[in-house]
This record gives C-alpha cells, sequence and structure tokens, in this order.
C-alpha cells in the first residue's frame, strides 16, 4: 500500500502559548445578561452583540450605562435576600470622563436599601438588608468592575489592545462599555484622515473588535447624535445581524417644549423593530414611564 | 510620542526598525496592528521577542486597569468641594465645585464672567488657604481688583496672603479665562485645525482634573442666535424677566460650537437683569444638577456677592 501525502494536508499549525487559566477563559461561557433590561430589551441580548446609545449632551448617556452597570455587578442574591443583578463582571473605557463612580454607587446603595428578603412567611414582616451588608455587597460587586481612563486616541487603540489579558483573567467580564467612541475624532481627523464619521466609528468599532472577538462579551458604545451622516438604520450595511455589527441602536433626545419636568424619548431599534419609551432623569437613574 | 524607538525596548534596534519602516510600519499603533507571524517575516525576530515587544508597548501605553473598588477609594478620599464664597451661587451649585470636573461660565461681553471669576480667585487663595492658578488669555486679570474685594472683605494685611512654606498648599483650581480668545483664531476658515487643537486641549484638561483632582473653571462666551441669520449677535440686550423666569437661556448659545458642548460637566450662565447691577446665574447644562435652577448675585466694589431672591 502506498499512501501519498498531498501538500494539502500537511497542516501549518500555528503556535500560540496561552495558559491552561486563558484557555478556559476563553471556551468557557461568561454570564449572560438576557435581562439586562426588560424596558429597553424586552427580547433579551445575547454575548456577540453591540449596541449603540446616541444622544445629545444632557440627554442621559452616561447615566443610562452607570444603570446598566448596577444591574451587570450586583449579584443575583444574597444570602436570603433577592437582589436582581446579573453577577456578571464589566469594563468600563472611559473617554470623557462624564461616569461618576460614586454615582454608581449611590444608585447601588439605594436599589439594595429597596430589597426585602425573598422567602417571608406571612406571620413575619420582610427584612430589609442592614447597611453593613450593603457595605459588603458593594465592595464585592465594585471588584468586578475594571475602570479604563484614555486620555487621547493612540492610548485609546492601545487600550483596545490592552482589553484581550483583561479578558482572558476575567472569566466572568460579560460587558465591555466605551464611554464614548467618537472623543478623539477631531484629532484623529488630522492624524489619520478619515472624514467621514459614520466611517470614522466604524473604524474604531473594528479596531476594538480585532482584539476581543475570540472572546464572547458585549459591546455597549455611546456617541453624541450629531456624529453621523445621515443614513437610515435599514439602509446602514452595519445593520445586518452578524458578526461585528450594531445589534441595537438607542436614539436618547430630549422633549422640546416641557417647562415643568425635563422629558425624554428612547428609541430603541433593531433592523427589523422600533419602539419608543419616554423616560425622566432622576438621582436614581433613568426612570421610565410604563 | 506614537514612534517606534529603541528607547522603547532593546529589541527594536536599528536594523528592525528599519525593515518595519520599509513595510510601513512607524508607530505603536501599526505595530500592534500587525499580527505576529507577518511581524516574524518582516523583523526576522523570534516568536518570544515579538510577543515580548507587544506585551511591553501594551503594558506602557496603555491606560492603567484599576479595579472597582480602588477607583471608588480613591475619588472618595481626594475629592474636594470648592466653595465659591458666594452663597447664593454655592447653594445651588451643591456646596461648591467639586475636584476632578471642568466648569464653565458663559455669558455675554459685559456680563460678569472676569469679575466672578476674580472673586471666587480671592476667596479661595484667602479664606481656603489653597493655590489658585488664574490664567488670563485677554489681560483682564487686575491684581488691583482683586485687593479691593479682599480689602472689602476686612483683610489688609498682606503677608496673610504669603503661605507658610512648610503647608501643603496644593492647587485645587485653575481658573482659564478666556476660552474664546484662544480659538477664534482657527475657528473660520480650516475649521478642523481648531477643532484638532481643541481636542488635545479637552483632553489635557481631562487628564489634569482627574489624575489630579483639581477642577478647571473656565470662561466662554454666550452669543445670541438670531433666528432669520443665524448671525452671532451681541446679546447684550437686557434681559426682561418673564413671569419671574427668565427664559434667555434659550436663545444664547455658548460659542466654541458643538464639540465644546459636551466636554464640561457644568455650564453656567451669568447675564444682566435691568442693566443695574444685579446678575442671575443659571445651570444651564449639567451632569448632575438640574437645569431649573437658577441664582441671583450683585457684582459691585466687593466683586461678586450673594442677593436674595427678590428683584
Amino acid at each position: 500500500m502506498r499512501f501519498y501525502i498531498r501538500s494539502e494536508d500537511k497542516m501549518d499549525y500555528d503556535c500560540k502559548a496561552e495558559t491552561g487559566v486563558q484557555l478556559l477563559a476563553r471556551l468557557s461561557s461568561r454570564p449572560n445578561l438576557n435581562s439586562l433590561s426588560e424596558t429597553l430589551f424586552p427580547g433579551g441580548i445575547n454575548l456577540g452583540n453591540i449596541i449603540e446609545i446616541s444622544g445629545d449632551s444632557g440627554s442621559g448617556k452616561t447615566t443610562l450605562i452607570t444603570q446598566f452597570l448596577v444591574k451587570c455587578l450586583l449579584p443575583k442574591t444574597w444570602n436570603e435576600f433577592t437582589i436582581g443583578g446579573l453577577g456578571a463582571g464589566a469594563i468600563i473605557v472611559d473617554t470623557d470622563h462624564h461616569f461618576q463612580i460614586l454615582k454608581l454607587v449611590s444608585i447601588m446603595e439605594s436599589l439594595l436599601m429597596k430589597c426585602r428578603e425573598s422567602n417571608t412567611s406571612e406571620v413575619q414582616l420582610p427584612k430589609h438588608i442592614d447597611s453593613k451588608i450593603i457595605e459588603k455587597i458593594i465592595k464585592e460587586s465594585l471588584a468586578n468592575l475594571i475602570v479604563l481612563n484614555c486620555y487621547d486616541s493612540v492610548q485609546l487603540f492601545v487600550t483596545f489592545h490592552s482589553l484581550e489579558n483583561i479578558l482572558s483573567s476575567n472569566a466572568n467580564t460579560s460587558l465591555i462599555i466605551i464611554d464614548s467612541l467618537s472623543a478623539y475624532y477631531w484629532q484623529d481627523v488630522a492624524v489619520r484622515g478619515i472624514r467621514k464619521m459614520d466611517l470614522y466609528l466604524r473604524k474604531m468599532l473594528k479596531a476594538l473588535q480585532s482584539c476581543t472577538e475570540e472572546y464572547k462579551v458585549i459591546v455597549m458604545y455611546t456617541k453624541q447624535t450629531h456624529f453621523q451622516s445621515n443614513v437610515n438604520f435599514a439602509e446602514d450595511s452595519t445593520a445586518t445581524p452578524g458578526p461585528g455589527n450594531v445589534s441595537y441602536k438607542i436614539q436618547l433626545n430630549r422633549v422640546e417644549g416641557k417647562e415643568t419636568e425635563d422629558l425624554f424619548l428612547a428609541e430603541v431599534s433593531t433592523p427589523v423593530t422600533k419602539c419608543v419609551h419616554q423616560y425622566t432623569v432622576s438621582d436614581d437613574g433613568l426612570m421610565w414611564a410604563n | 510620542m506614537a514612534r517606534l524607538c529603541t528607547q522603547m525596548n532593546p529589541l527594536l534596534e536599528e536594523r528592525v526598525l528599519k525593515r518595519l519602516h520599509q513595510r510601513k510600519i512607524f508607530t505603536i499603533v501599526d505595530i500592534l496592528q500587525e499580527n505576529a507571524d507577518k511581524l516574524i517575516q518582516i523583523t526576522k525576530l523570534s516568536y518570544k521577542e515579538i510577543l515580548q515587544i507587544r506585551q511591553n508597548i501594551i503594558a506602557n501605553y496603555s491606560a492603567f486597569p484599576v479595579k472597582g473598588i480602588d477607583a471608588y477609594n480613591e475619588i472618595l478620599s481626594n475629592t474636594a468641594l470648592i466653595p465659591s464664597g458666594i452663597e447664593s451661587l454655592d447653594a445651588m451649585i451643591g456646596g461648591g465645585f467639586l475636584t476632578g470636573k471642568i466648569y464653565e461660565v458663559c455669558g455675554s461681553s459685559g456680563s460678569g464672567k472676569t469679575q466672578l471669576c476674580l472673586t471666587v480667585s480671592a476667596h479661595i487663595a484667602h479664606d481656603f488657604k489653597q493655590e489658585v492658578h488664574y490664567i488670563d488669555t485677554k489681560t483682564d486679570f487686575s491684581g488691583k481688583r482683586v485687593q479691593e474685594v479682599l480689602e472689602s472683605k476686612g483683610y489688609h494685611d498682606e503677608t496673610s496672603l504669603h503661605h507658610d512654606q512648610d503647608g501643603h498648599h496644593s492647587v485645587r483650581i485653575i481658573i482659564l479665562d478666556s476660552l474664546p480668545a484662544l480659538f477664534f483664531p482657527f475657528l473660520g476658515k480650516n475649521l478642523n485645525d481648531g477643532l484638532t487643537l481643541m481636542n488635545q486641549m479637552a483632553n489635557t484638561m481631562k487628564y489634569i482634573v482627574t489624575e489630579y483632582h483639581v477642577t478647571f473653571l473656565v470662561v466662554n462666551l454666550a452669543m445670541q442666535l438670531l433666528e432669520e441669520e443665524n448671525v452671532a449677535g451681541d446679546g447684550s440686550n437686557e434681559c426682561i424677566p418673564q413671569d419671574g423666569n427668565l427664559v434667555i437661556c434659550d436663545t444664547m448659545k455658548p460659542a466654541l460650537g458643538k464639540y465644546w458642548l459636551d466636554i464640561p460637566c457644568t455650564r453656567l450662565f451669568i447675564h444682566k437683569i435691568n442693566s443695574t447691577e444685579r446678575r442671575q446665574i443659571a445651570v444651564m447644562k449639567s451632569t448632575s444638577l438640574s437645569t431649573k435652577k437658577r441664582c441671583k448675585v450683585l457684582i459691585n466694589q466687593k466683586g461678586v456677592i450673594s442677593a436674595l431672591g427678590s428683584e
């Protein structure tokens, strides 16, 4: 018997050094964020989705992502108490510096104070969590958050490359937030020359994804409303579902003409659906009207 | 700054750099974007060495990952509230200016922005005993006026302003009066130059306030948008109160364009009332305060002082 070895059969193996921990972190599934927001994402969101949040200054983008972080970081339960969080880790890349960690903690605190014991008998009054335990829960939740403060365009690009290391050593991180993705546009226009704002965002998103595509996480980024060319979502080529494309677009707008209270509208679009929700901004974050 | 050089890593010797340049790889971003195999081919270095160069660049040029709990503790222990010394203003902005943030005061010419800055500087330097860095772009700073403000408070002793050498007097506030004077030469024919500079300046300001826990107080012009022509008018019209609630904010826009709008965390709008010494300060935009807030002040020989609610 003769065996012919064809050249195509000789495969080149790329040797990539990876520790056992890294392998597990890459392959094992990260906590899902399906119920991140029942109002905005009634069908749930999947790992690998990309979410865009646009709005003018003061419309609540940073407040919204702070709320998402609260839900993501808090644990599902604690002893007998139902907290309702997702118990997942998150990374925030901060380029705008409007994110306030003190606000994140205060929203967590006020949510925890409202939590009650899950299994209450008829006779006993449901207990509230005491402040010492609140402090402990917040400390543990914050341990799953990583903050990356960026100050210029080159640093942002290099930071994208550092995400790989961070994700491989944190197996329970499911969410990456960039606030905002358009912060260094004017600096980059002078150096790299991409003028069209749409293309710029797409390029940034691609750079981010080339560093994180091995890891199935949810990417969320914010941008200014005026930062776009006039393209309909349906016509936008990035809208078709698939790797590297935006799955949800949230547009935050202020409602004109209201004297007493600041009213806002959030428009959530996918390539096939569109939904509008009304909200106001309070100390505890965005309050949905319905 | 981003160009590859031997100082970054001893493995990047001259001949290696030459080979990279031939393939148009000049900066750290270029080298990170190439995959390892291609780099091995180009530089003739080993896989391990390429990996080491990569990790080295990432470690030195990326943002430093800070654990949430550490970021929280750092903010908690380093943030300070700097009162402006003007009671009605302090009450409106929640006690004073927070460090780690950029505040903007905008208004039309003659509305009192520089007076406000001088009063705040005098107060912080004297009452608070903190250093104030005052950056003056229009030669409006007047030492005599600061002296007048201080004397009216009863401080005649010159030496009280010289702080003792052993004291821990770090800078906590930097005042920039005013911003448009720096950028107007660039905004106009070639819009992009000005915006690129503004982007870089905003980046530097954010770096300073976040990493060093100081406050930046920036002065900007506000211009009136005339409906028909969108011409930037002088905006020196007096504000006529309507139902006790001035709505003049809606027709006045801060100068410097859309990009700048989102940079400060809080924008205060100051304007005249009835062409007397009275002024009203309103919160035009803020990440933490309601935009319905207003307060009244007076400008006289004593500087900017608090005024009570009623006209």
